[in-house]
């Protein structure tokens, strides 16, 4: 059997806030398998970030087990977590976190620049990439000048951009408006799923819903039975907000 | 990470024009201090840097080519007598006092050089020439003091020490340490004016047969004659520069000011590339949660720093070689040399790197989670 690209058991994680430690994701086991589009929902606090970021080989869990790729990730010292993230995991940021000094293209090929490619390799990748993204004409634009839309397309190509096996996107689609919000999921998907990517997205956004191959639900520090797709559907006909809205508000 | 760092720099127009202004007044400050200091110790051994003479032969107790002590004349038969000396003339530096015409008096050095070959008399000349010092009672004194002597024209009488002499030339650039305006003229107008006792001399200069050995005719000159001290003019020169230097603690000044201009250089870089690193601490969080290495931070700061002190030194040096050329006076020469500024670019590039350490370990500390949580 292939083995999952995620895999946790019993993950604990608590932060101290002064003299008491809140705890935060109490007892989560979940699995994601290659080239699954997962979604992550879940109330406004419920842990979505963090359990993303110990994911994301950022932050490390107090106690439980996590296997990324294969990969025992929690015995990872801080320079091997980053060797980690650089080779095997593009992130798309909430706040998408380009680098506003440079253009569209040379953010794409930071990443590469950190695994030491040639830079006519990287450059040539990274156009090939906003080509992909729909952005062959603006490679050379500062992406202050771009629109929100075009700068989220620029910052999943610069996930995508060393090849990870794994994207990890947190609210990929807060900042944009409904109908770009749509399309860079779309997108997103779309281009992972050629690549054979594994993406899992933190959202709050019910609009997004029926993209994803499964919805997984934090609630209270712990998974929810996955809810697949389709009935995710029918339950979002019907109330129009899912639960999770209902709570946050 | 190059172009990251220098475009990320360039975005920072403010910071980036700070910190090379700090490169730039650092440089300049201390390569104008330095060299304001070698002017001024030039200024000290001037006497003796401008003289062809092999060899000064002196008062065992001077210590200073202006401070000048008698010692016999007849010195220079003894001297003459040796074999590769080529000559030996007698030389005075001695003091005097000129009345002017207002009413005022002013203290002079009167130099006196052996008529015949001149040797230690006045350079740069204006107006007129060292032979014209040979007419009778002629003196030449420089631009400079020309002020404090009441602006004596050429063929004018000027009286020192009770004395007549005239004026017969003028030249630019001779200003000693010691300030007193220098009037050259013929070793016998010398003796009358500053009333040098019969038999005696404030120098002998040798002049050695070419091709021979300097240090062995100083040895032997000293074995001849004991009771003298005889000196190569560079060792001359930098006993009379070290005298001043010891007397007046300017080295002690000039090094404070130095040591100033590189700290404030420190400072003023150092603060602007913390400054920097704080506005882009963002981009630093998200270099590292996408597997950026300590090295590629540090690679970042460091070329934004030797950009810094690369740009601000060119500046630099070229305002210091605007100075050095165009605002140059012989009250204040400034004196620059090659290998001091060289060592205050090592300096300079040292600072800065030591400056980017402390935005170095502030980056450091950052937590990637921070991209994403906070
Ligand atoms: N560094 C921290 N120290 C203390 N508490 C923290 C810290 N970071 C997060 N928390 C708390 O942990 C809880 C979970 O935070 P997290 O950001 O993972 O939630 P989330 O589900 O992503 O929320 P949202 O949907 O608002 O983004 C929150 O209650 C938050 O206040
Ligand atoms: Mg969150």
């Amino acid at each position: 059997m292939e083995v999952p690209v995620i895999e946790t058991r019993g993950l604990i994680k608590s932060y101290r806030t002064g003299e008491h430690a809140v705890p935060v994701l109490r007892d989560v086991s979940m699995s994601v398998h290659r080239g699954e589009c997962l979604f992550l929902v879940g109330p406004s606090g419920s842990g979505k970030t963090t359990l993303l970021s110990i994911l994301g080989c950022v932050l490390s869990a107090d106690s439980g087990e996590i296997r990324i790729l294969g990969h025992d990730v929690k015995h990872l010292n801080p320079d091997e977590q980053a060797e980690f993230r650089r080779e095997k995991i593009g992130f798309v940021f909430q706040r998408l976190n380009l680098f506003d000094a440079l253009t569209a293209l040379e953010n794409v090929c930071i990443p590469l620049q950190l695994l030491r490619w040639k830079k006519a390799a990287s450059v040539s990748r990274g156009k090939h990439l906003l080509d992909l993204l729909g952005l062959g004409g603006l490679t050379d634009r500062n992406v202050t000048q771009l629109s929100m839309g075009q700068r989220q397309r620029v910052a999943v190509a610069r996930a995508l951009a060393a090849d990870p096996e794994l994207i990890l996107a947190d609210e990929p689609t807060a900042s944009l408006d409904e109908s770009s919000g749509l399309q860079a999921i779309a997108t997103l998907k779309d281009l992972c799923r050629s690549l054979g990517k594994t993406v899992v997205v933190v959202t709050h956004d019910s609009r997004i819903f029926s993209f994803a191959d499964r919805v997984l639900t934090l609630n209270n520090g712990q998974m929810k039975p996955s809810v697949h797709t389709d009935s995710l559907n029918a339950v979002r006909m019907d109330t129009n907000t899912p639960e999770p809205m209902k709570k946050a508000a | 990470m190059i172009s990251f760092a220098i475009k990320t720099l360039l975005s920072n127009r403010s910071k980036l024009f700070t910190g090379v202004a700090g490169v730039i007044f650092s440089l300049v400050l201390v390569n104008i201090q330095g060299g304001l200091y070698l002017g001024l110790m030039k200024k000290a051994s001037l006497l003796v840097d401008h003289n062809d003479a092999d060899l000064w032969v002196t008062h065992k107790l001077v210590e200073n080519v202006d401070l000048a002590r008698e010692i016999p004349e007849s010195w220079q038969q003894r001297i003459r007598g040796l074999p590769t000396v080529q000559k030996a003339v007698p030389y005075i530096v001695g003091k005097g006092t000129a009345s002017l015409n207002s009413g005022h008096m002013e203290d002079v050095w009167v130099i006196g050089s052996e008529p015949d070959s001149m040797l230690g008399s006045a350079w740069g000349f204006v107006a007129g020439s060292r032979a014209d010092l040979r007419r009778p009672y002629g003196v030449s004194f420089d631009e400079v003091d020309s002020e404090k002597l009441g602006h004596p024209q050429i063929g004018e009488w000027l009286e020192v020490n009770g004395q007549r002499t005239r004026v017969v030339a003028r030249t630019n650039g001779i200003t000693g340490f010691i300030t007193m305006p220098y009037l050259f003229t013929t070793y016998n107008t010398a003796r009358n004016l500053v009333h040098m006792p019969s038999g005696l001399t404030s120098f002998i200069l040798v002049k050695i047969r070419p091709g021979k050995d300097r240090i062995a005719l100083q040895q032997l000159i000293q074995q001849r004659i004991p009771d003298a001290c005889v000196y190569l003019p560079e060792d001359f020169a930098s006993i009379s520069q070290k005298y001043w230097m010891k007397r007046t603690g300017i080295g002690i000044s000039f090094g404070a000011a130095t040591l100033l201009g590189l700290l404030v250089g420190l400072t003023v870089v150092g603060q602007s590339l913390y400054a920097m690193a704080i506005d882009h601490l963002k981009d630093y969080a998200t270099l590292k949660a996408i597997g950026a290495r300590d090295s590629d931070v540090c690679s970042v700061i460091l070329t934004q720093t030797i950009w810094i002190a690369t740009v601000g030194t060119f500046l630099g040096m070229l305002v210091v070689y605007l100075i050095a050329n165009f605002w140059n006076s012989p009250l204040a020469p400034v004196y620059i040399r090659p290998l001091l500024s060289a060592a205050s670019v090592v300096v300079m590039f040292v600072i800065c790197i030591v400056a980017a350490f402390v935005p170095y370990l502030r980056i450091r500390k950052i937590d990637p989670v921070t991209v994403l949580i906070g």
